[in-house]
């Protein structure tokens, strides 16, 4: 038995042409919470797609919950859950009939929680869904998504729509599920800050590959910036392995370094003559640092 | 059990599905009462009726089909496709059935022979089919040709339904492509994936997947017409939203905020160029609805009715976005006016097409003759103006605010519009009488509507 609930090997995948996807390999170990960051366009929901089997990669290999999502048996989709980027649900449907529809599709339904849910995100079971807003449309579609209580969530852009409470009530929502239930959540998003307070695992995608897959603590640990202050003026630019982006002014460099160790620091002391400080980044910063 | 259930209210709960069924069976029940009263010949209009509705029942279910397909709910959630599959072809045996039972008895008043039942229901099946699966015909505006395909058959019901009434046999190649193709359809939905071929021609949910659909599909629509491959190519490099122009010319202007949408309509000029000879080459071989291609005058509705439709329904979409449109550098009444030359363009275009094929293409082919007369011009002059009468007036049903003034309205028209159906028994100053009314009253109502859309909130009217 597997210790990854998705497992992506050499998954390459183009349109018309154009490589979104490039050989790229992924793990998401079972109850984690993994989010995965990249720039516009840079591949994320093509990924997610290939994981549900939404899309078919044109190389590689894709196993989901120990399943190909191509040919998902029924019980493998009983114990997943998906949010899209935008879902449109039937709008000439109440909120109650779409969640009545969606319970009838699974064995297990905790009504309990969409219950719960329904009340705390302030959604009327009397309103027809043509008619709520995007963000509600958003909290629905989510709604939907956990009521039978799956396995692995995979949300893509799920807080886009989302106003700040319920933003935060959705992250106190995925810690709670992985708390209780060890449930797996794999989520694509640009608001780093949130994922910074759930995500105990990020993968990096750019240019259709992963360019760092690891635990948030060892990538702030590999992504530092130097402060160096120098007696004289710094006049040449630092240029050496792992060096992100440089700034140069009189006697004070900035370096943002990628692969960081002691060893780089007391080199650079000694080389400018300098006393170097090392700052730590937020997931912000160095989602820009490495996307320079 | 639950499921069956849910998936069925899912259609029922569609207001535009339900309308329609309460129509066919009170269309049923209706002809079965004039039946009762001995009125035959009013049972037998009632069965044309029938027909419209169960064929725009078979479009509904196509469309509420490609929407449960062309989601994403089709590859996640467990046991989805079959059971929707099989609820839509029960509601399709439902309605069978009700024409089954109807059948019960009616013979004794007029003649329907079971070959003829079994034509309405493929021709039925057909539409559903034809909206699911047959997609360059039904991606985003486009849509708007299938709704044609609909349209003409409807209008032209009487002639399609006395043309099937006087079949004795079944004809087992139209049926066996028929089923063939529902068939294959099943199979396809059954496997269906975002990056299948037929995927970007299904109706797509979202505006943002809905534009990268139409995108592959007019790719893969424009590689189909490789020979044209290349002059597509030069156009394409000009698809980028254009600045207000700052020509004065209004009509010129128009075209201004539709130039994205001319970009997506350009298949539609490859498909005129294959289709004409394949049409002229229908009319001439095959027998089959001659009888009302040949005479131009018992094509009223689809003459000014039909090129009204579809020039609002191609301009529905683009509506919704008339509340951002305002905001480019352009004061209220100008661009109300240029919105409104553009609805004007469209209609005038289409009539110009509707003409063509069923006046001018159908009469050369099959009655040369008929188009010698002055009263066959005046005729086809009246069919536009009278067009241009009934987008007037459905302009300014739409800037009524009371519904009560809207149903008056609409009640109006549709009466005033039976009454001239009989219009071809006047003579050629009658018809061109009728022209001179209809142009003057369309733009007494255009004025009074343009005036109303000045004042109003943009945003809020759709």
């Amino acid at each position: 038995m597997s210790d990854f609930i998705v497992e992506v090997k050499s998954v390459s995948k183009n349109f018309n042409g154009k490589s979104v996807l490039n050989d790229l390999s992924l793990n998401v170990p079972k109850g984690s919470v993994f989010g995965l960051l990249g720039k516009n366009g840079s591949g994320k929901t093509t990924l997610i797609k290939c994981l549900l089997g939404l899309l078919k990669p044109q190389k590689g290999e894709v196993v989901t919950i120990g399943d190909n999502p191509l040919k998902f048996k029924n019980g493998t989709k009983e114990k997943l859950g998906y949010v899209p980027q935008a879902d449109r649900i039937y709008p000439w449907l109440t909120v109650r009939q779409a969640i009545d529809y969606t319970e009838t599709f699974y064995t297990v339904w905790d009504a309990e929680l969409v219950n719960k849910l329904v009340s705390i995100w302030e959604l009327k079971e009397t309103d027809k869904v043509g008619m709520l807003s995007e963000g509600q449309v958003q909290k629905l579609s989510i709604i939907l998504s956990l009521g039978h209580r799956p396995e692995l969530l995979v949300f893509d852009e799920p807080v886009a729509s989302l106003d700040p409470a319920a933003r935060r009530q959705f992250i106190k929502m995925i810690l709670d599920l992985v708390a209780d239930r060890e449930c797996t959540i794999f989520f694509s998003t640009h608001i780093t800050t949130d994922l910074e307070r759930v995500a105990d695992r990020v993968a990096l995608l750019k240019d259709g590959k992963i360019d760092f897959c690891g635990g948030l603590d060892e990538l702030k640990d590999e992504v530092k910036r130097l402060r160096v202050t120098s007696k004289d003026p710094i006049k040449e630019s630092i240029e050496a392995e792992g060096v992100l982006s440089c700034e140069i002014l009189n006697n004070e460099a900035v370096i943002s370094v990628r692969g960081f160790n002691e060893g780089m620091k007391k080199q650079l002391e000694s080389k400018f003559n300098a006393e170097v400080q090392v700052e730590n980044l937020n997931l912000e910063e160095i989602f820009l640092e490495l996307n320079r | 059990m639950r499921k069956y259930a849910q998936i069925l209210l899912l259609s029922i709960r569609n207001p535009a599905f339900l309308m329609l069924s309460l129509g066919f069976i009170a269309s049923s029940v209706i002809s079965k009462g004039f039946i009762k009263m001995r009125l035959g010949f009013y049972a037998n209009e009632m069965f044309t009726v029938q027909f419209v509705f169960s064929l725009w029942l078979c479009f509904m279910l196509g469309l509420v089909l490609k929407r449960q397909f062309a989601n994403h709910r089709a590859s996640i959630l467990p046991g989805y496709r079959a059971p929707h599959l099989v609820v839509a072809f029960l509601v399709f045996v439902f309605f069978v059935i009700v024409v089954w039972i109807w059948e019960i008895g009616t013979k004794v008043n007029f003649e329907i022979s079971s070959a003829a039942l079994f034509g309405v229901h493929t021709t039925c099946l057909f539409m559903a089919v034809f909206i699911v699966y047959l997609g360059f015909l039904s991606i985003g505006a486009v849509l708007v040709f299938a709704y044609l395909i609909c349209l003409l058959i409807s209008g032209e019901s009487f002639a399609f339904v006395e043309q099937l009434s006087n079949t004795t046999h079944y004809n087992i190649y139209i049926v066996a492509a028929i089923i063939s193709l529902f068939v294959f359809m099943i199979i396809r939905l059954m496997k269906i994936k975002e990056d299948s071929f037929e995927y970007p021609f299904l109706l797509s949910w979202t505006e943002k997947s809905l534009l990268k659909n139409q995108l592959r599909a007019s790719n893969l629509v424009y590689s189909f017409f490789n020979p044209f491959k290349h002059i597509f190519k030069s156009k394409q490099k000009n698809s980028v939203y254009p600045k207000y122009p700052r020509a004065k010319n209004a009509l010129i202007r128009s075209i201004h905020w539709d130039i994205n949408e001319y970009r997506e309509m350009r298949g539609t000029w490859c498909l005129i160029v294959f289709g004409t000879p394949a049409f002229i080459y229908f009319l001439k071989v095959f027998q089959f609805g001659n009888e009302f291609f040949a005479n131009a005058y018992f094509n009223f509705l689809l003459l000014s009715v039909a090129p009204v439709l579809i020039a609002l329904g191609s301009n529905y979409k683009k509506m919704m976005y008339w509340a951002y449109d305002s905001l480019k550098p352009i004061d209220k009444r100008t661009f109300i006016l240029e919105k409104g030359f553009g609805f004007f363009r469209d209609l005038i275009l289409f009539w110009f097409l509707f003409v063509v094929y069923f006046a001018v293409i159908s009469s050369a082919v099959l009655n040369a003759g008929i188009m010698a007369t002055v009263k066959f011009w005046s005729y086809l002059l009246f069919t536009g103006a009278y067009g241009y009468l009934i987008m007037a007036w459905i302009a300014y049903m739409s800037s009524c605010l009371k519904a009560v003034t809207v149903i008056f309205n609409g009640m109006c028209l549709c009466l005033l519009t039976m009454l001239l159906m009989q219009l071809v028994i006047l003579d050629v100053l009658s018809i061109v009488f009728c022209v001179f009314i209809s142009f003057v009253s369309a733009n007494i109502l255009i004025r009074v509507t343009y005036d109303k859309y000045c004042e109003k909130e943009l945003g809020t009217m759709i």
